[in-house]
């Protein structure tokens, strides 16, 4: 099965941004990026999670997260995964994909952050769709490594 | 042959319930309400007769009349087949995946909002023909 090439959809989504600006102002790209990956996370796991066996434990859920949300997305598997085993995670990805081609100086560094706010949306809608609802933020220390952090509101089970 | 093909949601509302006009409607709703208590206990029991990772469930429980299965997606959403033992179905899984696709195409369409009743006519339609026999191309 062929893709179709990577730099169409970062075109995409650096528009997105742009469109979202120019319309609501600055301060609410964010939220309209976040609302955007929402209902993209909840289809893509909708269809993705058909085929698969059923996935129980919320570590498993986060799992597959990590390796096949993240595959299916960026074309690779998150980097590290921690956790503090009471409903807290850490996605870590060395190369975020929307970051690798912005400049990694400080200067550049705020609007960073409006480049990982669609992705947290996709999480968050994909956790949402497994039955488990979520805070989930990102923090920019070293672009282009992203660190997303989910927190969990209740579990599964 | 099903008479009656239901969707219910993680909080076990339903989605959409289609009965076969041949049959008392309200007692296939009431038959897919005592089903929800056998789907959540064979959810929950660790020592399942089937693969714990399967997704289709199997007969749900013995009646007189029907014959009941479940299926559970990994979304939580529910899908309950009741066929009659004088007309039994084929093959309850290719049903079960089929309305799991048909459910599949319904999220991806921006106009429904993850939900709601369902009303869409290209769904309506697939679960229509499905309880009718007919094998969806």
């Amino acid at each position: 099965m062929s893709y179709a090439p990577d730099s169409l959809f970062d075109s995409l989504h650096h528009q997105m941004i742009l469109y979202f600006e120019g319309r609501h102002g600055q301060e609410q790209v964010s939220q309209c990026m976040e609302k955007l990956g929402y209902r993209v996370g909840f289809c893509l796991i909708e269809k993705a999670t058909k085929e698969e066996a059923r996935v129980k434990e919320d570590v498993d859920i986060v799992k597959y997260i990590c390796k096949d949300l993240w595959t299916m997305v960026f074309r690779k598997q998150a980097d590290n995964l921690k956790t503090n085993h009471t409903g807290t995670f850490v996605i870590q990805d060395n190369r975020f994909r929307f970051l690798t081609r912005v400049s990694q100086s400080e200067q550049y560094k705020q609007r960073g952050e409006l480049y990982v706010a669609f992705t947290c949306g996709v999480v968050k809608g994909a956790l949402a769709n497994f039955g488990l609802p979520c805070t989930v933020t990102a923090e920019i220390d070293m672009s282009p490594t992203v660190k997303v952090t989910l927190t969990l509101q209740h579990s599964v089970n | 042959m099903a008479v009656c093909i239901a969707v219910l949601t993680k909080d076990n509302c339903p989605l959409y319930v289609a009965t076969d006009p041949t049959e008392d409607a309200l007692k296939m709703h009431f038959l897919v309400h005592t089903s929800i208590d056998v789907i959540e206990e064979k959810l929950s029991s660790a020592t399942a007769a089937n693969d714990p990772r399967d997704l289709y469930l199997g007969q749900l429980y013995p009646n007189e009349d029907y014959r009941i299965y479940g299926y559970v997606t990994n979304t939580k959403i529910k899908i309950v087949v009741i066929e009659t033992i004088s007309n039994p179905l084929k093959d309850a899984r290719q049903v079960f995946s089929q309305v799991h696709s048909a459910y599949i195409s319904l999220v991806c369409n921006p106009f429904y909002s993850p939900g709601e009743t369902i009303t869409s006519q290209p769904f309506l339609q697939t679960v229509t023909a499905l309880m009718r026999g007919k094998a969806i191309a």
